[in-house]
């Protein structure tokens, strides 16, 4: 320890850069997306782009503060939020408000406040210190099914909200940490070929309630073009009518006129790109593209597994989460409630993905300079 | 170490690989909706924020022969009463002290009507004069919503009305000129489009695009004389006033080209009053176009002109008339039971014996009576170019149950039915010399491929034109010949011939026993300009040289005056 040196401080502008620039394009389209039911933005607090302003507000704070708190306490401090976390999931079930039919949130001093969106950082920050802590033993079997288990609680707990689509993402948020952190790849490839074998399992068991339709009308939403298929058909012809420069900003037809729903959350993208066309989508491609890289780069300069373990945990869950949601908008991807990250209006997933990105930031901070490995 | 880390780095790139995979297909996908396929799904946006609205096209007008207007369309306003604008009771108030007057309704009664609607909408008054309704926008009372439409109108009032006929709320023709000429009249509604939101609701300030253009109606232009159907209309009615009749039927028409000039019947509906539920929807009907008759006595013209037609009679032929004929079983006797001794076929219009009739329809024979009743048009639809016409009825020596008393009847017409436009029509050949004219009503209409004209049309030669020339000459000595006879016309030579039958027609179109009393008259006997039919029904015994005749008489001086047909004798026209 007395070879410790000073952090670096570094601070990434440009990962800053794009989650702002992303909340902001989140705002605009709220604003657009809630004309039809907020006329104009005096409305003050009760409007959803104040609120979600004040959301991104208190979540700047978090990741600035976490940026300068060394990302190492989170070691000792991880399994206390894990556990935390999971009671958060656990309450939900029973306790839990619900919205289309699913609990998903539990109110906190007047807010509503989504422990799955907790959860999800804090399964990263566990993860990559059961991997860090076993880094020596990444052949053995029982580091692997524990790492498994890991990420299978919360994962389990929300798919009975039911969330399939946040389940989702814990699953393949373990699969990018543990490819990181050098698991045998006879492991990997075993648990795949499960997997796929289970798969026509699981289809049979999601065959019966909703789904089965979710399923089939993801196939041919023209079944029910007034029902069930009606989103994803409204959500395809909004992005298709927005052609090359889109409709202009709070001039699309489909948003505007009530064809799309739930458009300033799970169908944010069809408003962004109607109104602003191919050129806006791209836009919004690139700035996660931005985000990746930087976040990639982080963990190619961390001190240390677990740091470098968390930077990739934190992207993976935040892209996963971009495309599961752009997937859904565009008809790749069967439906599935999953927001698009700093963008779909809500303050549980806006506030933890600015502090993730704090937590992130700290890692390029809170490196050791070069003196101690020279 | 330094394999370490390089492994870790093998490893980020990877991962970065799977995401631009990822990445790429998200790109791809939405790089085709956008900019592959945007066309269709612009299409289907457009397809879902549009609604369909017919615009209907404006109803053309029905003219009179010199292009004075019957039935016309004009703008109007439907009154709407926003309920929700009313919800307070002072607004409501206020707004109903303006709106009520304007449309003739009480301002309780209008609040009351208007809170108790559901749509939220309420119609107070459906086609408000045009001017009444800018009048009341300029008021702009609380509440009011004013939609503009069409309103069907008659500049000429209740003229024609059962010809006319009308049209639906909906601006269809319901029946008459606006039923059977209403694809003219009516013209092509177009659409518009309207941005509507999610649940089809229009937007009160959404876009508007036109679709289909409305093309509107043509305008169909009659034969029929607004004057000369105003003098009929009102000596028919005056003469059902004096004499008590249930109902009657005049049409006038021009000899020479069949063209009717007017067609009035009774009873028949006010179009000034006209109400849509009225349970006897036989008022509705044009009468002298649908409803069948005997023609009696008047028969006896066809039956005489087919006689000397075929050689077989002159005028002045002569027969032994003893009061009654023998056919088989049935006694057949004049209708006021005279025996007149010799009398001349003249005399037996003169004096309308049935058993001259028969006796000259036993010269004639069955065969050739019939062939001759044919040509003459009786039993055929004129095709006049009306619906509703029938074809009328003649039970010839082909038919079965057909016996010779049928011909003796059938000779001075009865046992006969036909229309009183198909009578008129088969009379006017024998003073056009023989040349039977297709009646017409429409001279002119337009059409999308122009205008498009009717004219006169000869059918067929019903007599040689000497003969028709010898019928109208006796004709003219039926009215002239006769001491008092009652068509006798001031200033004019005229010719006709009356008829009395029973089997009257009530209002509710079924038929009594009463009397049905008839003249068919012409004039100038010279050159004949005008042809006439006036037909009455009664519920008591009332003969057509008394009723009807002197309807001929009155109306026949007006309607030469009103042609610029100069008087054969001047002195006696004033």
């Amino acid at each position: 320890m007395n070879l410790r040196t000073a952090p670096t401080r570094e601070f990434d502008y440009l990962l800053l850069l794009s989650a702002l620039a992303l909340t902001a394009y989140g705002a605009l389209l709220i604003y657009s997306g809630s004309l039809t039911t907020y006329g104009s933005p005096s409305a003050a607090f009760s409007h959803p782009v104040s609120r979600q302003l004040a959301f991104a507000a208190i979540g700047l704070v978090a990741m600035l503060v976490l940026s300068r708190v060394d990302y190492r306490i989170f070691g000792p401090l991880s399994l206390t939020l894990y556990v935390v976390s999971v009671a958060g999931l656990l309450f939900v079930l029973f306790a839990g408000g619900s919205a289309y039919g699913s609990r998903r949130w539990i109110v906190i001093g007047g807010t509503q406040v989504q422990p799955s969106e907790i959860a999800k950082v804090c399964t990263v920050i566990m993860l990559a210190k059961f991997f860090d802590d076993n880094e020596g033993r990444m052949q053995s079997l029982r580091v692997f099914v524990t790492s498994i288990a890991i990420a299978a609680l919360p994962a389990a707990l929300i798919i009975i909200e039911p969330d399939l689509g946040s389940s989702a993402v814990f699953v393949v948020m373990w699969f990018g940490m543990a490819m990181l952190a050098g698991v045998r790849r006879l492991h990997i490839v075993s648990l795949t070929a499960l997997i796929v074998a289970l798969t026509p399992f699981a289809v049979l068991a999601a065959a019966q309630g909703y789904q089965k339709d979710r399923l089939s009308i993801w196939l041919d939403p023209g079944k029910d073009p007034l029902g069930t298929g009606f989103n994803i058909l409204q959500a395809e012809i909004s992005i298709g009518s927005g052609g090359l420069l889109g409709q202009g900003f709070t001039r699309g037809t489909q948003t505007q006129l009530d064809y799309l729903r739930t458009q300033t959350t799970d169908y944010i993208f069809s408003v962004g790109a109607e109104e602003l066309g191919f050129i806006g989508a791209m836009l919004l491609f690139s700035l996660f593209v931005l985000m990746l890289f930087r976040c990639l780069r982080v963990a190619g300069h961390a001190d240390d597994a677990f740091g470098r373990l968390i930077a990739v945990g934190v992207v993976t869950f935040i892209l996963f989460q971009v495309f599961v949601n752009i997937g859904v908008n565009i008809r790749l991807v069967p439906v599935t409630g999953v927001p698009l990250p700093f963008v779909s209006q809500g303050g549980s997933s806006l506030i933890t993905l600015l502090a993730a990105l704090g937590i992130v930031q700290s890692i390029l901070g809170h490196r050791r300079k070069r003196g101690r490995r020279a | 170490m330094f394999g370490l880390r390089g492994r870790m780095h093998a490893r980020l790139i990877a991962l970065a690989g799977v995401f631009a995979v990822a990445g790429l297909l998200l790109a791809a996908r939405v790089a085709y909706i956008q900019l592959v396929d945007d066309a269709r799904y612009k299409a289907e946006a457009r397809n879902e924020h549009y609604g369909q609205q017919v615009v209907r096209a404006a109803r053309g007008a029905i003219l009179d022969r010199n292009g004075f207007p019957l039935a016309t369309t004009v703008n109007a306003y439907d009154v709407y009463i926003n309920r929700a604008d009313w919800a307070d009771d002072a607004a409501a108030l206020k707004g109903a002290a303006v709106i009520a007057p304007a449309i003739g309704r009480q301002p309780a009664e209008l609040i009351g009507a208007v809170r108790k609607d559901k749509t939220g909408l309420y119609l107070a008054y459906s086609a408000l004069d045009f001017d009444k309704g800018t009048a009341l926008q300029a008021a702009k009372p609380v509440g009011l919503r004013l939609v503009e439409t069409t309103r069907r109108q008659y500049p000429e009032g209740d003229l024609a009305s059962n010809l006319l006929g009308f049209v639906g709320r909906d601006h269809t023709g319901l029946t008459g000129i606006e039923l059977d000429f209403d694809k003219e009249l009516g013209g092509t509604p177009g659409t518009i489009y309207f941005e509507r939101d999610s649940i089809g609701n229009r937007l009160s300030l959404g876009a508007e695009r036109p679709g289909q253009k409305a093309t509107p109606g043509g305008n169909v232009r009659l034969t029929i004389d607004r004057y000369i159907q105003r003098l009929v209309e009102s000596e028919l009615d005056q003469q059902i006033a004096r004499t008590g009749a249930l109902g009657g039927t005049i049409i006038v028409m021009q000899p020479k080209t069949g063209a009717v000039m007017a067609m009035a019947s009774r009873p028949g509906f006010k179009l000034s009053q006209l109400d849509l539920n009225d349970p006897n929807q036989a008022l509705f009907r044009n009468r002298a176009v649908t409803d069948v008759y005997e023609p009696g006595s008047v028969f006896k013209l066809v039956t005489a002109a087919t006689a000397i037609d075929l050689g077989v009679v002159t005028p002045n032929s002569t027969y032994n008339d003893t009061g009654y004929a023998q056919i088989g079983t049935s006694t057949i006797r004049n209708w006021d039971y005279s025996a007149n001794g010799t009398t001349t076929v003249t005399q037996i219009l003169q004096r309308s014996l049935n058993t001259g009739a028969v006796w000259m329809s036993g010269l004639v024979g069955a065969d050739k009576f019939y062939a001759s009743v044919k040509k003459f048009g009786i039993g055929d639809a004129t095709g006049v170019g009306l619906s509703g016409e029938p074809d009328g009825l003649v039970r010839t020596n082909a038919d079965p149950n057909w016996s010779p008393v049928d011909l003796a009847t059938n000779s001075f017409g009865q046992g006969i039915a036909a229309t009183p436009l198909q009578v008129l029509t088969a009379i006017n050949s024998l003073v056009n010399g023989g040349k039977l004219m297709r009646p017409y009503i429409v001279q002119e209409m337009d059409t999308p491929g122009g205008a498009k004209t009717f004219g006169p049309q000869l059918v067929r030669q019903t007599v040689k034109p000497e003969t028709a020339a010898q019928v109208a000459d006796m004709m003219n000595q039926v009215v002239e010949g006769v001491a008092g006879e009652q068509a006798q016309t001031k200033g004019y030579h005229v010719g006709g011939k009356t008829g009395t039958t029973t089997g009257a027609t009530l209002a509710d179109g079924t038929v009594h026993n009463g009397n049905i009393a008839s003249f068919v008259g012409f004039g100038p006997v010279r050159d004949p300009q005008m042809i006439m039919l006036v037909k009455l029904d009664y519920m008591n015994d009332v003969l057509g040289g008394q009723a009807a005749a002197p309807v001929f008489r009155d109306l026949a001086p007006a309607i030469f005056a009103y042609l610029g047909v100069a008087p054969d004798d001047p002195s006696a026209a004033r």
